[in-house]
């Protein structure tokens, strides 16, 4: 049976790589056709900034950005239509084989918890597995709502690593040491980690855009890069939180305290606190862009710390 | 929410600044200092608690220590204030880091958690998230209350979102018309004149954040409580032997009188654990369950965890009046440098004793202590030699320097942790309040509009922090706003 689910982690890889590489051959395509009708399309911007009194249309909508045209769903008619021939149709595949690839993963999970009849919580394989679902699911929504595939391109790379790694590590199932065997606390913590971290990743991939955005070329602005890489981190920051609190109430039901500083929960902490300090450092000196841009960084990074940290760090999550 | 007043200052008319404070002149001092009042004096104490860079460093120290914690190994909890323990774990912590353990000892970095910089830190990040909340309530009540609904003429054209629509209807007609369009859509309006209006969504969103703040403040209260005055300590329970005191006044005993667990056939490891334990305050049995790792049993704010369990002797030590100085299971995780004996330690703390027990190692055979023995060591506490030893017979006693030392069996033992913590409680609300605070803060951003009637046109503002979504938003209403006044292009 569980041969049988491997099988599905398999496949997910498969069509994680899939959606990247088929967004990468898209994507440079379609930079390529944006640079081909770059031409005409900023004449017209220019003609509609520099109007701006209203001889256009009696209405005038004034973006303080103007240059902010929404990426790809503002697109000119001129660079439509030349995408149409091709890469617009594979836009439907790179989104499609993400979607397959998520959706293996959750029949992977629900299998193997029908196996072992708990959560994915009880080893590193589990994790990982969870991990890269939960980078999936955030990818999908932040595609869904801002429409940027590029973020594909540093997400999808995130989740097949993790993946290979999940099925490097096997698929044997264990039994479970008693501390770990409330079930229902511990998914929750571990489901809301996976879902925090999963935005995570993808505020880390629209930071590391936002670095190298002057060398792609891409058509959407800046900003839209920073203001993703907020919104993500918005809404990793209460998830993490709710998983801190989580695993706190089960410490305190399976070891009497809540908070015991073992370096694991130090690690959860120090990530949370950057974020934190990241949504500071917006409201309180205003950074935005570049500096922000790199507390993301530092912020996923603390992400990554905290998840492998059992292997270097010992204390009481040291199961392997 | 996120937006601040500074956003909207063209209108410099109606904005209640902040008075300067008053300049004394300093004619009559020798010195040439400026000379500040008491209540000055405390502004700007307030002034620092509030400074959100000085906040924000507060927070960035406080993940500076936190990482520091997780990366290098810490004392145990108690160890660091034992000396003996502590110098116990720096000659480990020599071993691990040479010459660098003296310094990073030294400035407590292996007892970060308790040590006094991380103390003034979190000391820090209270006060200052008490300032920031304090000095940012006003402001809230203000935006909730009381918003300003006037602004300049300068700020439709400076705002950072902002248009105009032509209109055919008279100035004060319109207004009547966005009045009612803006309300229907859920917002609140408030007129500013007859021309013009402020309207506005989640202006209570806010207090969200202060929640969170607070809450954070609830939970770090919650944490000192629970340090201060909770009660911790693990209990080594004979099973089915008689029932032993938990802690020193508590007045409470703990009894086990059965014990189970069972392991996997595969591995070996233990699946589950579990102790039938009976709780008596005084003479009455005030609670009895089975207690497992994770269904802990409580009574009146203390909880009893399963915390460990093995092979124990079960020991009485009395007095020469026949007090019980000590009674209960002495598990024995150590073993002699020869290999030959399992060891066990307790404390008599007021005789300053400490009690090693001693059996042979299974499989051995020795002369000085036979099976079925068990051999007593007696040290004054921080001395290395033994100042007394004796060897007894299972169910004997022998009576040493005044004491009376019982080998009453060897058998199984229970290890239960034991918790009161006052704490936990508010612990629990402030994480409540902080997950909520949070969501309302993200899920209801404040969101205000600005719009005037001038000269045949709509005017439209909202000074409000860049955000996607409420660009879409606002375009989406000026658009709707063309058809409430039908401007079809001329
Ligand atoms: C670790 C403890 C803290 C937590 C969990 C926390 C939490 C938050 C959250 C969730 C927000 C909303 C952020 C956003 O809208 O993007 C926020 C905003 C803010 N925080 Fe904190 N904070 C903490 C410490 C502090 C400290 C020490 C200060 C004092 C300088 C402070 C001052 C502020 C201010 C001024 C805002 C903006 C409030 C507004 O615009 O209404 N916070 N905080």
């Amino acid at each position: 049976m569980i041969n049988l689910a491997k099988f599905l982690l398999d496949a997910s890889l498969v069509f994680i790589l899939l959606a990247l590489v088929t967004n990468l051959v898209l994507l440079s395509a379609s930079r390529r056709v944006s640079r081909v009708a770059a031409a005409k399309t900023s004449a017209k911007v220019a003609v509609g900034a520099g109007v701006g009194g209203g001889s256009l249309s009696d209405t005038t909508v004034v973006d303080a950005d103007v240059t902010d045209a929404d990426a790809e769903a503002a697109t000119p008619p001129p660079a439509k239509a030349t995408q149409k021939a091709t890469p617009l149709n594979m836009a439907s595949f790179g989104t499609g084989f993400t979607i397959v690839g998520w959706a293996l993963l959750t029949a992977y999970i629900i299998v193997r918890m029908a196996i072992t009849g708990h959560g994915p919580f009880s080893n590193m394989h589990e994790f990982a597995v969870a991990f890269v679902w939960g980078i999936m699911a955030a990818y999908l929504v932040a595609f869904w709502k801002f429409k940027v595939r590029m973020l594909s391109l540093i997400v999808l790379p995130v989740a097949a690593c993790l993946d290979f790694y999940a099925i490097s590590l096997g698929v044997g199932v264990e039994t479970l040491v008693p501390a770990l065997q409330n079930n229902v606390l511990l998914t929750l913590h571990v489901g809301f980690a996976m879902l925090s971290y999963g935005a995570a990743c993808v505020s880390f991939a629209a930071a590391i855009l936002y670095l190298i955005y002057p060398r792609l070329k891409l058509k959407m602005s800046r900003d839209k890069l920073d203001e993703i890489g907020y919104k993500s981190a918005v809404v990793a920051f209460p998830l993490m939180t709710i998983m801190i609190l989580l695993g706190a109430l089960w410490a305190k039901t399976a070891w009497g305290s809540y908070w015991s500083w073992d370096p694991k929960e130090s690690a959860a902490l120090v990530t949370w606190i950057l974020y934190a300090g990241f949504m500071h450092a917006r409201v309180a000196r205003g950074w935005r862009g570049t500096r922000s841009a790199w507390l993301l960084i530092i912020g996923f990074a603390a992400v990554m710390v905290a998840y492998f940290g059992n292997y270097f760090l010992g204390g009481l999550h040291s199961y392997r | 929410m996120t937006s601040s007043d500074t956003d909207i200052r063209p209108d410099q008319t109606s904005a209640p600044e902040a008075t300067p404070l008053p300049r004394q002149s300093s004619s009559t001092e020798t010195e040439d200092l400026p000379v500040i009042s008491m209540g000055q004096f405390f502004q700007r104490i307030y002034q620092v608690t509030y400074s959100k860079t000085i906040g924000l460093i507060i927070i960035l120290l406080t993940a500076v220590f936190v990482f520091i914690g997780m990366m290098l190994q810490q004392a145990p909890s108690g160890t660091w204030a034992d000396p003996a323990g502590r110098d116990q774990f720096m000659s480990m912590m020599h071993a691990k880091y040479g010459a660098w353990a003296t310094l990073l000892g030294g400035v407590g970095f292996f007892h970060v958690f308790s040590s006094i910089p991380f103390f003034v830190v979190m000391a820090a990040l209270a006060i200052s998230i008490t300032g920031c909340t304090s000095h940012r309530i006003p402001q809230l009540w203000q935006q909730w209350r009381n918003p300003r609904v006037l602004v300049s003429d300068r700020f439709f054209t400076a705002a950072r979102y902002q248009a105009s629509i032509p209109i055919s209807q008279k100035d004060d007609q319109a207004i009547h018309v966005v009045q009612d369009k803006l309300k229907a859509a859920h917002y609140r309006v408030k007129r500013g004149n007859d021309t013009s209006l402020y309207a506005d969504k989640y202006s209570w969103g806010g207090f969200g954040t202060a929640a969170a703040h607070l809450s954070f403040i609830i939970i770090m209260v919650a944490f000192v409580v629970s340090g201060l005055t909770g009660y911790q300590g693990t209990v080594n329970v004979f099973v089915g032997g008689d029932a032993i005191p938990v802690g020193d006044k508590t007045g409470l005993t703990l009894q086990a009188t059965d014990f189970n667990a069972v392991y996997d056939d595969a591995t070996g490891r233990p699946l589950d654990y579990v102790s039938h334990l009976v709780l008596k305050d005084g003479d009455s049995v005030v609670a009895e369950q089975d207690v497992r790792v994770n269904s802990p049993m409580s009574y009146q704010g203390f909880a009893f965890h399963q915390n460990n369990y093995g092979m124990a002797v079960d020991v009485t030590v009395a007095d020469s009046a026949g007090n019980t100085l000590f009674s209960g299971a002495v598990p024995q995780p150590y073993t002699s440098q020869d290999n030959k004996f399992s060891i066990g330690q307790f404390t008599l703390p007021d005789l300053g004793l400490i009690v090693q027990v001693l059996s042979p190692v299974s499989g051995t055979t020795n002369a000085d202590i036979g099976p079925g023995q068990l051999g007593f060591a007696i040290y004054r506490d921080g001395e290395s030699d033994a100042m007394a030893t004796s060897v007894v017979d299972q169910g004997t006693s022998a009576t040493v320097r005044d004491l009376s030392l019982t080998f009453v069996r060897e058998g199984q033992f229970t290890g239960i942790m034991v918790r009161q913590d006052p704490g936990a409680a508010w612990m629990w609300i402030g994480s409540i309040l902080l997950v909520v605070g949070m969501t309302v803060t993200f899920t209801f951003r404040h969101r205000r509009l600005w719009v005037r009637a001038q000269d045949g046109k709509l005017l439209l503002a909202s000074a409000d922090k860049e955000d996607s979504g409420f660009r879409e938003h606002f375009n989406q209403l000026v658009s709707q706003a063309q058809t409430w006044f039908s401007v079809r292009s001329k």
